[in-house]
């Protein structure tokens, strides 16, 4: 088959660089992913069965199947997804994302992100907060009542505060806060401040109750990581479009289920390249340690896949200590390493302690292989039992194995 | 020979491109040594190679 890899690349790098993401409303999952039912539960990474999942996950679906009222106990919620009455989906093939185990049901609201300029829609759930949550495997009765308030409460005071803004331009919300130091992965301090900057003079119109208001305000500046749940939206809408390029080599999705780590590539289709999920390396917090933590887990790998989190560490510095990092020369070098094995720079995520280049975008496969240089993701760390949260922060690389089979695949379809 | 003379009676800067080892021999002895890394292409596994110079020239 003859194809034009660099004018493919070409384009799609130019799909990532012109994208245009805005927040433009809050939708219930039921109402806008594809095949959603009741007894559906979207997840993080690749499909896999439930006897491959790992503590986390296999804890965060009982507590999904709760909220969802489709049983009243965790031992009841087991008994049918043994008998099969669970369908597991990949969040990525309904055109969602979620943080960490990655749960999104029926009944969740969820971000809705507009991709503007190629006219795709892509959606994550709304951030839970910090400590005991579902996305880390807990699935006690303290995690169904938050979840049950954003779906209640929060979800429609978003939404008719958005409906009164207008749609929020998140890339310009992301640049300003990789000028301010995040990387939108383990640091979202910034952006999580501009967006509440941006959404609570909005939020206050439209919440009469002043108790409401209260914990509202509280939720949405309380939470250094809220923004990542948008920038993974923002991450995913800005890659549906580079999906299916004759010819691209180039990654379009990034994600792991806590057991394998899966590769999608933009001339290969839909098909996922996968490896098993590598260990995060990096700081546990007072009481925790290596021995506690859950394998990589998360689809918030989508952040790296469009150029920031672990690729933008060089601009990050106040992430190192957070992550594990020796120190910020070796932050630098890591955002060296990763503009190796890109097809080129963003035009709008821009480092100025970098001399102002742009974030390393469009992961060629080929660039991977030849060099041996690994995209580096930051991440949280879940302890390995569900329910007791997360544990840490550290880095964390994707397995080469992802990438070989991508090239082998791409080599056969070229000699097709 | 006076060549040769010169350029060990000089100050030597050396570039060490593999093996790390030979780096902290330099630094040991004090003389200044930039290492560079490097990897054979694709680790050297030959199908990866073959797959990788299939793709370059389309």
């Amino acid at each position: 088959m003859g194809f034009n890899i660099k004018e493919a690349n070409s384009e799609g790098l130019h799909r990532m660089n012109a994208a245009m993401p805005l927040l433009v409303d809050i939708k219930f999952a039921k109402d806008v992913l594809p095949n959603m039912t009741k007894n559906t539960i979207g997840h993080a990474g690749p499909p896999l069965p439930w006897d491959e999942m790992c503590g986390p996950l296999q804890g965060a679906i009982l507590g999904a199947i709760k909220y969802e009222g489709l049983a009243d106990s965790l031992e009841a919620a087991k008994e049918l997804v043994l008998a099969g009455g669970i369908n597991f989906v990949s969040n990525h093939s309904m055109n969602a994302v979620g943080p960490m185990t990655g749960m999104i049901t029926y009944s969740m609201p969820l971000f809705e992100v507009y991709n503007e300029t190629f006219g795709n829609y892509a959606y994550c759930p709304i951030n839970e907060g910090l400590g005991k949550v579902m996305r880390f495997g807990a699935n006690d009765d303290s995690v169904i009542e938050r979840l049950k308030w954003l779906e209640n409460t929060l979800s429609y005071a978003l939404k008719d505060a958005i409906k009164l803004s207008g749609p929020i331009n998140l890339k310009v919300i992301l640049s300003q806060a990789l000028a301010m130091g995040d990387e939108m992965h383990q640091r979202n301090i910034a952006a999580s401040s501009l967006f509440a900057r941006k959404i609570l003079p909005f939020i206050v119109q439209v919440v009469d109750n002043k108790q409401e208001l209260t914990r509202i305000s509280e939720f949405l500046t309380g939470n250094d990581q809220f923004f990542l749940n948008l920038a993974m939206a923002l991450g995913k809408a800005t890659m549906d479009p580079v999906k299916d390029i004759e010819g691209c080599t180039l990654v379009t999705a990034m994600s792991r289920n806590g057991t394998n780590f899966g590769v999608k590539v933009s001339g290969l289709g839909e098909q996922w390249f996968e490896a098993p999920v590598n260990m995060p390396k990096g700081l546990f917090f007072p009481g925790f340690t290596e021995e506690d933590a859950n394998p990589d887990i998360g689809d918030s790998a989508i952040v790296e896949t469009i150029g920031v989190g672990g690729f933008a560490m060089g601009a990050a510095p106040s992430v190192v200590k957070f992550v594990g990092a020796k120190s910020v020369k070796e932050a630098v070098n890591y955002t060296n390493d990763m503009w190796e094995i890109t097809a080129g720079k963003s035009n709008q995520y821009i480092m100025p302690s970098l001399e102002f280049e742009g974030a390393p975008t469009g992961i060629d496969i080929r660039k991977v292989v030849q060099t041996g240089i690994l995209p580096v993701i930051n991440t949280g760390m879940a302890h390995k039992t569900p329910g007791i949260g997360q544990v840490g922060a550290g880095i964390v690389t994707a397995p080469m194995k992802c990438f070989e089979q991508a090239l082998f695949a791409f080599a056969e379809l070229a000699n097709k | 020979m006076n060549k040769i003379e010169e350029l060990f009676n000089s100050k030597i800067e050396v570039l060490n491109v593999g093996l790390e080892l030979f780096t902290q021999s330099f630094v040991d002895l004090e003389i200044s040594c930039v290492q560079v890394e490097w990897k054979p292409e694709a680790g050297g596994n030959q199908k990866l190679l073959d797959a990788l110079s299939l793709l370059e020239d389309m």
